[in-house]
């Protein structure tokens, strides 16, 4: 594999399928700035830059994310630019110049956001991408600056300060928000954009292996479906990974190794988002990042629950299909996946089949896939006109948090022929309540084709005590859970009357 | 040397300022490390380009809290891939023991294993991950035991790690008897891990004297130096411990980085290979010890404008397994049981209580804020049983606030030190104007009452926080600095002393101090890192002293070395010694100027030394700790902060929507730095008291051993609103550096106004005439379980009414 590492091209054969990108960084490549502060991407002491070419683009263009090196595997950086702190510091250019700070340093300089200083290279990273991507602004009124501010706290909110209390970080942010910024000062570091544009070119033309051959090397990306069914089947008890934001940890921290992975972030196919009539289709390989911004428009609940969800970082990674294979009971796409009614493409071989979505979990970390089959993609259905959908999540910790419950509802209420406002269809689905997500049936029966009043509103929780029997753990007590779920629902209830 | 370098003017920015001096101190000067922060260039201790074949240790650890080690099978460790050798107990040459005061801290487990994840045995193997998974093979047979887990496991055994300790002023008893009102306080208060970024970590390099070279992130290298010499059974001259810096640290790198630097330093030593040890950070959580919880019980009488007569207080401190610096930690405590406010009978009694758990140590504020947490909830109980504002409370309980009384009368601290030099009555005056206080005071009454009449889901709360912070270290030897200042013929500067920089600026502001006195830019002034072999006997950088020692061994130096250049010039000029200037790189008298390189050129030739020691000690404390009486503290800090909080009454969760807050630094060396100090103090200070929650297993196992599970602030945490002043027109009374006041911890405990302003959102939520239980950390459910009991406690009463 090759990877453009700041400036220049490195080759890479056959790399071992569990060396994690940090692990390389650090330990092959004596590249240190990059730093170690939890190895399970929950503090992004490691954050770098990656680009990657954005597929069918006319020109060609480098998209540019933050990424946890500690929990990104290195085979899956094949065709990539990898941009680390190491390259952004004095440098000479031509005619004698010299380029001293990156002006996202500088801010930081003026502003004293840095005290130990172990955590700033991540901030330096993940400020730099924000910066690179977000338009200039003046911030001449309050609700730019709200916006600006909320923008920023979403691009740091995987890195941990534990001395600043960030107030200085978000100082630096405000004053870089207005500069200029197209005279690439990120890219005088790295030999300029166009170069690096070219060698990502040069190095998406060459293939790992042969077009159609199941590949034997460790870290496998398979090109196509059809490969990537054909090397799947092969070898069923493979792990297939797209970000690996969650099965690196069985790396980093449960310490395992791992022989093999067959990557399916390759498949172009899978990697594809997009509307067709009134459903989402939402490819294996899709980011979260990328259903995010997707979802702006048509479903701007999703975007917004998304915001809530892990960190950037992670978000820049992880897939929703990941999130919803990972068959995890705190998953927090699935209960707003389970209200919407998604239904899941799956593939065997040559062979697909739709799944309700409903009807993927089967028990703790148990799925409905058969042997060698897989997630091809998510269908998520718009809410219908008249449907109302509800979201919320909560947990200790606003950011990058784990739910203590995530609570979903659609409801449509509409008028009988004598006129009364009754509930027509309503589903709720709550994870961090269960084995799996869930979804309330009891409560949902009691609710349907029923008039909203408090008086029926009352009984939810009694309803919702039959549905969920959640655990104590450290995130909140079973009880906790039961009476946020409830008072959420019943929330949710007289915003749908009124 | 036979050519004296070529002079290079070191002119400073500042161009023509005559007044340099004051120029450099302060101003808000960047962090002597920002842009080697800031480019990923600044060297942590695993950055270091390490020798050749360097080994990388790790531990074993024991799957029980409790228990006997009868033996261990390490065959299958030892076998592993890449391992080169496994040590147990029994290996160790010299001490097995390294408590840094008391004792009970093994460096492996020889029998008695007392938390979960002690240290049973350890390994050196060729790569880090070698090390980790081979530790994992160890098979140890153990007479596993039930831990003492909590309090009242602890009160049963009667089992503490120190005895009990009290601060007896008049008589509480009676003074409580006699009192118009009384009420009583039963609350806990959580512990908090460090989350230092920088995990625990060392890098030992043998030496060819048979010594040991050990690169420790630690914030007490000569400690470090003193035990890897007793477990090696080396003399302390054989051994060096370095410190450029380190990633965090808030009081988790005192004690707590010893383990893993002996442990490496043996590794290297019996192998004679460099050793590094790093902690992965779960380990970290699990292996080294945290701030102390605390079960904080009192009565307190009042009279009916809530002025306190007594106070009778029992606090139990949750040691872990062993004294550590508990002693230490639970007497601060008990000396800030009365934060600002004049106690006139006090009885204090501060119990150390054993747990099965990794031994608690310090943390910012060591022990203090747990103290506080206790006289704030006194006050707030007070205001609220007596239908007044809890600000009106406070002020009214402000030491020195009866000026009809004799001096003294109402400055008599617990434990008999009278409070001086503190300007808490202005800084709340000041305080109450910056954030509006009373008028938002209105507007949040009147928002609530809307709130709750037409069924909102928010409700907000507000509270003011007087913060008095004593400053020494209490264990009075530890009050002692030195300090190593070097001129070169160039005209640089190289300074050492004696603390260690965690990222609080200690480096910049003994640098400007330096500058200052030499007149010189700080480009000239190089602090070094901090070893053992150019300052010895050093204390650790604790307890707020950093600079307030070193700053001033530093500055004992430099005048040493600046009154022989002084001395020369008077000679060689037969010039007036009051004439002369040291300013802007350039040394003058009347009509003649030369540039301070060349001066220490001329007294290089002339043969005059330009190395010299300086020292320090704190003047005029003192204290009996078996009288409890005497004057433990040099002065004190004090600032104020006003937080405002929107709670959610569906989810107990909650927004710390505007914080203000006045802070009295003396005069500032480095505003920019001090500013730092107090905001982040803050944030961490909130997050102990709200979202940081330790969770241990019935196993004694810590659950939340990860940023997954432990949720320390994160940026969206930070308040919309965040004003930071320092306190202006301020000096210290006392001769302290430059007349600064010590910044390190005392901005740590505003962040109790957080957990004020929720129990005053809850209290409006409920009945007027309960006041909220909420223990902390006052995490989203502990908020929703107390906004619950607030309203059937209303209800109840609307019932009865």
């Amino acid at each position: 594999m090759y990877l453009l590492l700041n400036k220049t091209t490195i080759e890479i054969v056959d790399p071992a399928a569990d060396t994690t990108l940090l692990q390389w960084l650090r330990e092959s490549q004596h590249l240190t700035a990059t730093k170690e502060g939890c190895a399970v991407g929950d503090c992004g002491a490691c954050t770098v830059i990656v680009g990657q070419l954005e597929p069918d683009t006319e020109p060609s263009k480098i998209v540019y994310r933050s990424v946890n090196a500690c929990i990104a595997l290195l085979g899956s950086l094949h065709g990539c630019h990898v941009i680390t702190l190491d390259a952004i510091q004095g440098i000479s250019l031509d005619k004698g110049l010299t380029k001293e700070l990156h002006p996202v340093q500088q801010a930081m300089v003026n502003f004293h956001s840095s005290q130990c200083g172990f955590c700033s290279p991540g901030f330096v990273m993940s400020l730099v991408v924000w910066w690179l991507n977000t338009p200039a602004d003046a911030l001449a009124t309050p609700e730019a600056f709200a916006k600006h501010r909320h923008g920023v706290e979403l691009a740091l909110s995987g890195n941990l300060c534990r001395c600043t209390g960030y107030h200085p970080i978000l100082l630096a942010a405000d004053q870089l928000a207005p500069m200029d910024r197209s005279s690439d000062p990120l890219f005088d570091y790295v030999g300029g954009y166009n170069h690096c544009l070219a060698q990502l070119q040069s190095m998406a033309s060459q293939s790992q292996h042969n077009v159609g051959e199941v590949s034997s090397a460790a870290y496998t990306v398979p090109a196509t479906l059809a490969e990537l069914a054909l090397a799947y089947e092969a070898s069923p008890s493979t792990r297939l990974v797209a970000g690996s934001t969650d099965l690196a940890l069985d790396i980093t921290h449960g310490l395992k190794s791992i022989d093999r992975l067959i990557d399916i972030t390759g498949v172009a196919e899978l990697q594809c988002i997009e509307q067709r009539d009134h459903q989402i289709h939402i490819g294996a390989g899709v980011s979260l990042s990328a259903v995010e911004a997707f979802c702006q428009q048509p479903l701007p609940i999703m975007s917004d629950l998304l915001g809530r969800f892990a960190s950037r970082q992670v978000r820049n990674r992880a897939t929703l299909v990941g999130n919803i294979a990972n068959s995890s009971p705190i998953a927090d796409m699935p209960p707003l996946l389970l209200v919407l009614d998604a239904q899941l493409i799956l593939q065997r071989g040559s062979k697909q089949r739709i799944l309700a979505l409903k009807e993927f979990n089967l028990g703790y970390k148990k799925t409905a896939l058969a042997t060698a089959e897989f997630i091809h993609s998510v269908l998520l259905p718009l809410p219908l006109n008249g449907q109302q959908v509800f979201v919320e999540k909560v947990s200790k910790r606003a950011e990058d948090d784990i739910s203590a419950t995530c609570v979903a509802m659609s409801i449509t209420i509409e008028l009988d022929k004598k006129s009364q406002a009754k509930v027509t269809q309503i589903n709720i689905a709550c994870g961090g309540m269960a084995a799996t997500p869930k979804m309330a049936g009891v409560t949902q029966n009691q609710l349907l084709g029923q008039a909203l009043t408090p008086v029926l509103i009352a009984q939810v929780p009694a309803w919702l005590a039959q549905d969920y029997q959640p655990i104590d753990d450290m995130r909140a007590s079973a009880a906790y859970r039961q009476q946020v779920t409830a008072n959420l629902i019943q929330g949710f209830l007289m915003e749908a009357m009124a | 040397m036979r050519k004296l370098p070529e002079i290079n003017d070191h002119k400073s920015q500042s161009g023509n300022d005559s007044s340099a001096n004051q120029g450099i101190m302060g101003k808000p000067t960047p962090h002597e490390s920002a842009k080697l922060h800031l480019t990923g260039k600044a060297q942590y201790i695993d950055d270091i380009t390490a020798p050749e074949g360097c080994l990388h240790a790790y531990v074993g650890m024991a799957k029980v809290a409790c228990g006997l080690l009868k033996s261990q099978d390490l065959s299958a460790v030892l076998a592993a891939h890449g391992v080169v050798d496994v040590i147990t107990a029994k290996d160790i040459p010299g001490h097995v023991d390294i408590g840094p005061v008391f004792g009970g801290d093994p460096l492996l487990v020889e029998e008695q294993i007392n938390y979960f994840s002690q240290p049973l045995f350890a390994v050196a193997a060729t790569s880090y991950s070698a090390a980790r998974k081979s530790a994992l093979l160890g098979l140890a047979d153990i007479e596993a035991s039930p831990p003492l887990l909590t309090l009242e496991q602890a009160q049963i055994a009667n089992k503490q790690v120190r005895p009990s300790h009290s601060l007896v002023k008049g008589d509480g008893n009676a003074a409580l008897a006699e009192s118009i009102n009384t009420l009583s306080i039963n609350q806990q208060v959580g512990g908090q891990e460090h989350f230092y970024l920088e995990g625990q970590v060392s890098l030992a390099i043998p030496q060819d004297n048979g010594g040991v070279l050990v690169h420790c992130s630690s914030q007490h290298p000569s400690e470090v130096q003193k035990l890897v010499a007793e477990v090696l059974a080396l003399p302390m001259h054989k051994v060096v411990v370095d410190t450029r810096r380190m990633g965090g640290a808030f009081g988790g790198k005192e004690t707590q980085a010893a383990q893993w630097a002996c442990l490496a330093a043996l590794l290297a030593v019996r192998n004679q290979k460099a050793v590094k040890l790093r902690l992965a950070r779960s380990d970290d959580m699990a292996l080294t010890g945290k701030r102390h919880p605390f079960v904080n019980q009192a009565q307190v009488g009042f009279d009916n404008d809530g002025r306190i007569s007594a106070v009778n207080a029992e606090l139990n401190g949750l040691c872990g397994s062993s004294p550590d610096l508990s002693d230490a930690i639970v007497d601060r405590a008990m000396f800030h049981t009365d934060n600002a406010y004049y106690l006139p009978a006090a009885t204090i009694t501060g119990h150390r209580w054993f747990q099965n758990t990794a031994s608690n140590t310090a943390f910012r504020g060591f022990g203090g804020p747990q103290g506080m947490m206790l006289a704030e909830q006194m006050l707030d109980d007070i205001a609220r049983s007596l239908g007044k504002d809890p600000l009106l409370v406070r002020q009214t309980n402000l030491y020195g606030q009866d000026k009809s009384a004799e001096r003294d009368e109402r400055n008599t601290t617990p434990y008999h030190q009278t409070v001086t030099g503190i300007d808490l009555e202005r800084i709340i005056d000041e305080l109450i104007v910056s954030s509006s206080y009373w008028a938002r005071r209105d507007e949040i009454r009147s928002y609530n009452q809307a709130s709750l009449k037409n069924g909102g889901r928010y409700i907000k709360g507000l509270a003011l926080i007087p913060v008095k912070f004593g400053i020494s270290f209490t264990a009075m030897f530890l009050n002692q600095a030195g300090a190593l200042i070097h001129i070169y013929t160039d005209g640089t500067v190289q300074v050492s002393h004696g603390g260690t920089e965690m990222g609080q600026g200690l480096y910049t502001k003994i640098a400007q101090i330096v500058a200052a006195e030499f007149g010189l830019p700080l480009e000239q002034i190089e602090v070094t890192s901090t070893r053992t072999d150019k300052v010895p006997n050093t204390s650790p950088t604790a307890a707020s002293s950093g600079t307030d020692l070193n700053g001033q061994a530093a500055r004992n130096a430099a005048l040493i070395i600046k009154q022989r250049l002084i001395d020369h010039l008077v000679e060689t000029y037969q010039i007036e010694e009051q004439s002369i200037e040291f300013s802007n790189g350039q040394v003058s008298w009347p009509n003649e100027q030369i540039s301070f390189a060349e001066l220490t050129q001329q007294a290089y030739m002339a043969r005059i030394s330009m190395s010299a020691t300086g020292y320090y000690r704190t003047p005029k404390i003192h204290y009996d700790r078996k009288q409890a009486k005497g004057n433990p503290f040099f002065y004190y800090s004090c600032g104020a902060s006003v937080s405002e909080v929107e709670v959610d009454t569906f989810t107990g969760t909650y927004t710390v929507s505007r914080v203000d807050i006045l802070h009295d630094v003396g005069e500032s060396i480095n505003p920019g730095i001090d500013i730092g100090q107090v905001e982040g103090g803050f944030i961490q200070g909130m997050g102990w008291l709200t979202t940081e929650e330790l969770i241990w297993g019935q196993d004694g196992r810590l659950q939340t051993n990860g940023g997954a599970s432990y949720k320390i602030p994160a940026v969206g945490d930070t308040p919309k609103q965040f004003n930071v002043a320092l306190l202006q027109d301020s000096k210290n009374h006392e001769a302290t550096i430059f007349h600064s006041k010590a910044v390190g911890e005392p901005p740590f405990m505003h962040g109790i106004s957080v957990w004020s302003a929720l129990r005053d959102a809850i209290w409006a939520y409920g009945s007027e005439q309960i006041n909220p239980q909420l223990d902390t950390p006052a995490t989203p459910e502990r908020v929703l379980w107390a906004l619950q009991a607030a309203k059937s406690a209303f209800n109840k009463e609307e019932a009865e009414s």
